[in-house]
């Protein structure tokens, strides 16, 4: 699209380098430079991208569901706690209701919308506060996209802040509290879900931004 | 999709992690081991002096130098890199265990451990190459050959280092362990330094970030794993087996040969390929990479009782790593 929306998402955790601005959380500045320190301040990042950026495509569930956590939740000493991570694997395969014949199913043999739900999972189980999800809904059948609907409000009623990066305006309308447009790379303007409508949404997203506006 | 019966269900949740291992891996290991059984029949059959405790034993020894590169190069392959300057390495540590031990008088045991972790040094700087200046494997890797190649030379003057005076050091390798047996040492080496990679593999952290990091490297990074440190470790981790391996070779010879180890990296990484490790990353085991190790000193040996000279000896070895290789290929093919 070209609006600079991953750009920003991935700056945000690190992946990219920040050309400027400064990232707060909790009032507190942090200094972010890779994902591994996002994910200590528990800030997971979700990409668009998710058979090249999110998944472990050779790999089976359980290994792409713990992925994120296994340091931290399920180690001893440097060994891996097999039983403790496939027991948690398995519990949220089955919260999700990712359809999989079990977790040691190689995760390229999943459809679209159970491989989203897989990604998912790996950053429910690292519990995370604050979580980005780039596109959630892309290429995944209607059916996949409702209980990803569902699992976000799910989430965000449990407490954690979601960022959805979307350009599925009903998608946008339905699901956020607040919306940020972006258009060519800069924030054009902030909604909250009262006063957004189709219209006034397109008409932020469709604004050159201020920089070129000058000129 | 047929509902299993809860039983059922309950078996296969609760398999133990070393038999779905064994399963997964299965095929590619099955593979190898049933070309290491075919050849080791076929030789048996052709020559009547193949198959006798004297032989057998030579066939493991013979393993023991390559065995322990192509452990710790495993790890690396698996990560979608690669190590050329185990070979050289090898010699490199070889000529400091000889100059702690023998130039320097230092007791066995710190000079030994002294060359390992030089090793690990070694390996080091490879990981900080690749991962934080971001070199390709390769072209790091082949520098490290070089320079190791030279180091070795430098060091030693361009002479062998003599263990004469420590014939101890020598027993670390060819004396035997096992009262009466004549079962060189060093094979139990082999095997121990084997079940640590195995267990490294298998049942660490460390083993399923390698396995992740070849899958998928930006993923796992974007995972909120802090692969640049990971590689490193992992580097290091080949180095220490590069070291192992420098003792190992010099406590056989008798003495640190500091021209030698260019070639052994190749067949290091041709013992890993046989046995099923994907170079592109992503898949491999230690128990492959063993059996790769033992179709190589058998072909060899094989080859040998057969007096077929060494030049046709390398154009069959060269053919088994292609047949590796498509093997592999054909295995892709058929499960994408």
């Amino acid at each position: 699209m070209g609006a600079g929306r991953t750009e920003v998402a991935r700056a945000l955790v690190g992946a990219d380098p920040v050309e400027s601005g400064t990232v707060e959380m909790r009032g507190k500045q942090l200094r972010i430079t890779t994902p591994a320190e996002a994910a200590k301040h528990r800030i997971g990042y979700l990409s668009e991208d998710r058979k090249h950026l999110g998944l472990l495509l050779e790999q089976d569930v359980n290994a792409n569901v713990g992925l994120s956590s296994i340091r931290e939740k399920f180690q001893s000493w440097g060994f891996v706690r097999d039983r403790a991570m496939r027991a948690r694997s398995r519990e949220v395969v089955e919260s999700l209701r990712i359809r999989t014949p079990s977790i040691d199913q190689t995760a390229k043999f999943l459809s679209g919308g159970n491989q989203q739900k897989v990604v998912i999972a790996k950053w429910l189980v690292k519990d995370c506060d604050v979580l980005i999800f780039d596109e959630p809904t892309r290429g995944i059948d209607v059916g996949a996209k409702e209980e990803i609907y569902r699992l976000l409000n799910d989430l965000a009623a449990q407490g954690k802040s979601i960022i959805m990066i979307s350009s599925e305006l009903p998608e946008v309308l339905r699901m956020s509290h607040r919306i940020v447009v972006m258009s060519e790379g800069r924030v054009t303007g902030q909604l909250e879900a009262a006063e957004a409508t189709q219209e006034s949404v397109m008409h932020l997203a469709t604004l050159r931004p201020e920089t070129e506006a000058v000129r | 999709m047929s509902t299993p019966t809860a039983t059922e269900e309950e078996q296969r949740k609760d398999a133990p992690a070393g038999v779905r291992h064994t399963l997964r891996a299965g095929l590619q290991q099955f593979l190898a081991f049933a070309s290491l059984l075919v050849i080791f029949v076929f030789f048996s059959i052709v020559s009547e002096n193949f198959f006798n405790y004297g032989n057998i034993t030579n066939i493991l020894f013979s393993t023991v130098v390559i065995g322990t590169l192509a452990l710790g190069t495993t790890f690396v392959i698996i990560t979608g890199g690669i190590d050329l300057s185990i070979g050289t390495g090898m010699a490199l540590c070889a000529v400091m265990s000889g100059v702690l031990i023998v130039n320097a008088g230092l007791p066995l045991p710190l000079g030994v451990l002294g060359a390992i972790l030089f090793g690990g040094l070694i390996g080091l700087v490879n990981g900080l190459n690749v991962a934080v200046l971001g070199l390709p494997p390769f072209i790091a890797t082949l520098a490290m050959m070089l320079v190791a190649q030279g180091l070795a030379l430098v060091v030693s003057n361009s002479t062998p280092i003599y263990f004469d005076q420590t014939p101890a050091y020598i027993d670390i390798s060819i004396g035997s362990i096992i009262p009466g047996a004549n079962f060189p040492n060093a094979v139990i080496i082999l095997a121990v330094a084997a079940v640590i990679a195995g267990v490294l593999l298998n049942k660490t952290v460390l083993g399923r970030y390698t396995y992740s990091i070849g899958s998928n490297e930006e993923a796992t990074a974007l995972s909120g794993i802090d692969v640049r440190r990971w590689k490193i470790v992992i580097y290091t981790l080949a180095g220490l087996f590069t070291g192992l391996a420098g003792v190992m070779i010099s406590a056989r010879l008798g003495s640190a040969q500091p021209a030698t180890g260019m070639g052994y990296e190749l067949q290091a990484i041709a013992a890993v390929v046989i046995g099923g490790t994907s170079l592109s990353g992503g898949k491999g085991s230690i128990v492959g990479t063993v059996i790769g190790a033992l179709i190589i000193s058998v072909l060899n040996n094989g080859l040998q009782i057969m007096s077929i000279p060494q030049e046709w000896q390398n154009v069959i070895l060269g053919c088994v790593i292609l047949l590796a290789v498509y093997a592999d290929r054909a295995r892709k093919s058929t499960t994408a």
